[in-house]
């Protein structure tokens, strides 16, 4: 235990998770509060396709799948006004994970680099790569405090905030391209088919045990980070993937959450 | 689907003492990191007992394209002195982990780089005749340098594993001689360097590389790929036993009624066999193969 | 200057006319339930009020002026609360969350939103309902909490969107009487829209009837009689008095979902 932070790489493992947790819990807390939770499940698997066109064309995967994530936000958030929103979210993720396979399928050499990210790689992060995820991450979160006010309005009370006359389609896609900004970061630590755990079980347990926004926000983040840095140091221990202790503690903090919330509804 | 390294076998000592400065490392044996266990064989044929050597994909069960890399393998990376890997895209995984980790004191050999294979090219690049003996000379000069005071030891070794992989390679040429031209398949193209180097004529090669990257196999590949079989072009099937689905085990049923012979290959090396034995044994399979249908 | 005016307007969604050349005015102080069956343009006519869709004909004017986007002068109780009833918010972080809510920048509330959104809860006897969360409260609860919402700000005139969906009887009469009592003290028009007339009886001034893209206005029983709902129909109608209530019979399918006694 005493060695953990000797090693480079678990110094590297813990910055970006600080980074990616603190934006995955602020933007999650929004994600889970709007009802949108598959639509950042979507995006992430979106990633994939985009990470795979990213290694057929020759550029960085990480540019690959944040290109294809904002672009599916925003057209997912464009078709939500028109098609049952589900609806829109289902069309593009199938749409878009079939282009992940024709880009697999034109692609005549080892695509492992694409293939690698579907899980995601905590303990490979150099500090490169620590800088992007932190510049990324600080460019989201200026997003969302400047979005965040009428954000909070449009997300409780569509219907009145549009009458009040906020931009509630103008919002709801400016918030999906935050989203997937956020999720192309959290696809580093966890992984496509993860990134769910990061984003959402914090927020969902969040709203579960607080009134207020202002302590919902906090508690999302820092339970973001703390089930971040505990599944480092749980993945040092036991030597097991560290995805599968942030989604095993993930689930923990929601049950509990949960279960806090029945305890105070009886009483 | 995702591999769990339980084979991975870390010594205390490397774990306790991985401090970067060189003289601390001076007493003991030399730390050797492998991506692949065969990259592992060969640094312990090298090395002897002047290294000590931690192969990190070494199961022969796993699925080598879905890994995802545990603590212990980063701390094993993060001190050890000398790296081997086979670079090409095949292992990305190694290249996230030594950028996660800097040491002044660590030198790593990419296979890929040392016989010029490029970003794209087929990564199992082990089967290439010349792969491993260039693995196998930069191993030896770079512990020479390391160890200047065993150098003996490793030219000999040295001199040794060049000479029995010579002796693998004329059995090669023979079967080139006798063979050439033979149309062969594969599920996935792990073999596909040495089939080359026997001279064989590799069909379907769309289809592996679709296996290859899990993704789907076109209609007209499958079906170019099962005529292959069906009307006896092809002598031999080799098949990937560590990437199976249900298209490849169907591929295999066919080949056995078609009576087309199988032969697995792995993209690991199997427990209790040596680079030596391994590549030997499949040789002689290829050839039994083809003396039987010729 | 009548408080709302609509002037032969028609407005069209996608190919379906929903109002044709409708014409009526709704004068100061006036409570006025708006009814008409499902589809026949009750939340359309809100929308238009509010400045949310365009008119494809004809003039509109909500308190002397043409019908604009945010105009702060209106207390608006909107239709459908998507979620609400799981939310762990309480009710005043709720109503806050609303106050300068169309600024940009971060959801800090001042003193002044804090003592309005106060006010609110006061004047329609919410004040505890401020601490609770609204998964805790009632259906009619949480209305009374939007009724206090759409009060925020000193409105000139109300509007509000079946805000009786799915509330027992009595709580439907505490909130219309609510409604009128603070409507009657601070003088404002007030368009409620309903289901059906009879929870609203005691309250209302006038009745604005919509029907196959017609409009109707005037007392109770200016509007709702045979002659005049037969005629919005294009169908024969029956109306039927009761121990003080009023039921509306369709003799025919244009009518359907009009029946007093159904419910969405």
């Amino acid at each position: 235990m005493s060695g953990i932070f000797d090693y480079e790489f678990m110094r590297n493992a813990f910055a970006a998770a600080t980074i990616v947790a603190i934006a995955a819990g602020a933007i999650g807390y929004f994600l889970v509060l709007r009802g949108e939770t598959f639509a950042g499940h979507a995006l992430s698997h979106v990633g994939f396709s985009g990470a795979t066109g990213a290694v057929l064309i020759g550029v960085s995967p990480l540019l690959g799948l944040t290109a294809f994530t904002m672009a599916a936000g925003i057209g997912i958030s464009l078709l939500g006004e028109r098609l049952h929103r589900d609806v829109a979210i289902g069309m593009v993720l199938t749409l878009s994970l079939g282009f992940g396979l024709l880009f697999l399928h034109f692609y005549t050499a080892y695509a492992g680099m694409a293939t690698n990210l579907l899980f995601g790689n905590v303990l490979g992060i150099s500090p490169q790569t620590v800088l992007v995820l932190l510049g990324m991450s600080l460019v989201t979160i200026a997003a969302l405090c400047l979005i965040s006010r009428p954000l909070l309005f449009a997300s409780l009370q569509p219907e009145l905030a549009e009458a009040r006359g906020v931009p509630v389609a103008m919002l709801s896609a400016l918030f999906m391209v935050v989203v997937a900004v956020t999720i192309a970061q959290a696809i580093q630590i966890v992984g496509v088919l993860l990134v769910f755990a990061l984003m959402v079980a914090p927020a969902a347990t969040a709203l579960k045990v607080t009134r207020r926004f202002a302590t919902g926000l906090a508690t999302s983040v820092l339970l973001a980070l703390a089930i971040a840095w505990a599944s480092l140091v749980l993945a040092y221990v036991t030597d097991w993937p560290t995805s599968f202790w942030i989604t095993t503690l993930g689930g923990v903090a929601y049950g509990l959450g949960v279960l806090a919330n029945r305890v105070r509804q009886v009483r | 689907m995702r591999s769990r390294l339980k084979s991975l076998v870390i010594t205390g000592a490397l774990v306790a003492t991985q401090s970067s400065s060189g003289a601390a490392w001076a007493a003991g044996p030399i730390h050797v990191i492998a991506a692949e266990n065969f990259y592992g064989d060969l640094a312990t044929q090298i090395g002897g007992k002047h290294i000590a050597v931690t192969s990190i994909l070494a199961n022969p069960n796993d699925d080598p394209h879905l890994f995802e890399s545990s603590p212990s393998t980063a701390r094993a990376i993060a001190g050890a002195q000398v790296i081997i890997y086979n670079g090409v895209d095949y292992d990305p995984w190694m290249d996230k982990l030594l950028s996660a980790s800097h040491s002044a004191d660590r030198t790593t050999i990419v296979a890929g780089d040392l016989i010029g294979a490029k970003s794209g090219d087929n990564p199992h690049l082990w089967y290439n005749p010349k792969t491993l003996p260039a693995v196998a000379a930069a191993l030896a000069a770079e512990l020479e340098k390391r160890d200047p005071a065993n150098a003996a030891d490793y030219k000999a070794n040295l001199g040794k594993f060049d000479t029995a992989f010579a002796a693998l390679m004329t059995e090669v040429d023979a079967v080139k001689a006798k063979y050439a031209g033979t149309e062969v398949t594969a599920t996935e193209p792990v073999f596909g360097y040495m089939a080359t180097a026997m001279g064989f004529k590799m069909l379907n090669y769309d289809f592996q590389v679709a296996m290859m990257n899990d993704t789907e196999p076109s209609p007209s590949e499958v079906a170019g790929f099962e005529n292959s079989l069906k009307d006896g072009t092809v002598k031999i099937l080799f098949y990937n036993d560590q990437v199976t689905d249900d298209t490849t085990t169907r591929l295999l049923g066919l080949a056995k009624a078609s009576h087309v012979t199988v032969i697995g290959v792995t993209e690991t090396e199997p427990k209790g066999k040596t680079i030596e034995t391994w590549f030997a044994g499949q040789i002689a399979d290829v050839q039994k193969a083809l003396a039987a249908s010729h | 200057m009548s408080a709302v005016s609509f002037d032969d307007v028609t407005v069209t969604l996608g190919r379906r006319q929903i109002l044709s050349g409708v014409s009526f005015a709704v004068e100061g102080g006036d409570f006025v339930a708006v009814l008409g069956p499902n589809g026949s343009g009750k939340t359309t006519m809100f929308r238009v009020l509010l400045g949310l869709l365009p008119i494809h004909g004809g003039r509109v004017a909500v308190l002397g002026q043409a019908p604009r986007r945010g105009n702060p002068q209106i207390g608006y109780v909107p239709q459908s609360r998507r979620g609400a009833a799981q939310l762990q918010f309480t009710g005043f972080e709720f109503l806050l969350s609303a106050q300068g809510g169309s600024r940009w920048g971060l959801p800090v509330a001042s003193k002044g939103d804090r003592k309005a959104v106060e006010a609110a809860l006061e004047r329609v006897g919410a004040r505890d309902l401020g601490q609770r969360s609204l998964s805790e409260m009632s259906g009619g609860e949480r209305q009374r909490l939007f009724v206090a919402q759409a009060l925020v700000g000193a409105p000139k005139l109300l509007l509000l969107d079946e805000p009786l969906i799915s509330l027992d009887p009595a709580y439907q009469r505490t909130i219309v009487e609510l409604v009128r009592d603070v409507a009657r003290e601070r003088g404002i028009p007030v368009l409620f829209s309903a289901h059906e007339i009879n929870p609203l009886l005691r309250a209302v001034d006038k009745v604005l009837y919509l029907g196959n893209g017609h409009a109707a206005i005037g007392s109770v029983d200016e509007v709702i009689n045979e002659a005049v709902l037969s005629s919005i129909y294009g169908a024969t109608v029956r109306v039927i008095r009761a121990e003080g209530r009023v039921f509306v019979i369709a003799e025919d399918s244009a009518a359907d979902g009009h029946m007093h006694e159904h419910d969405h």
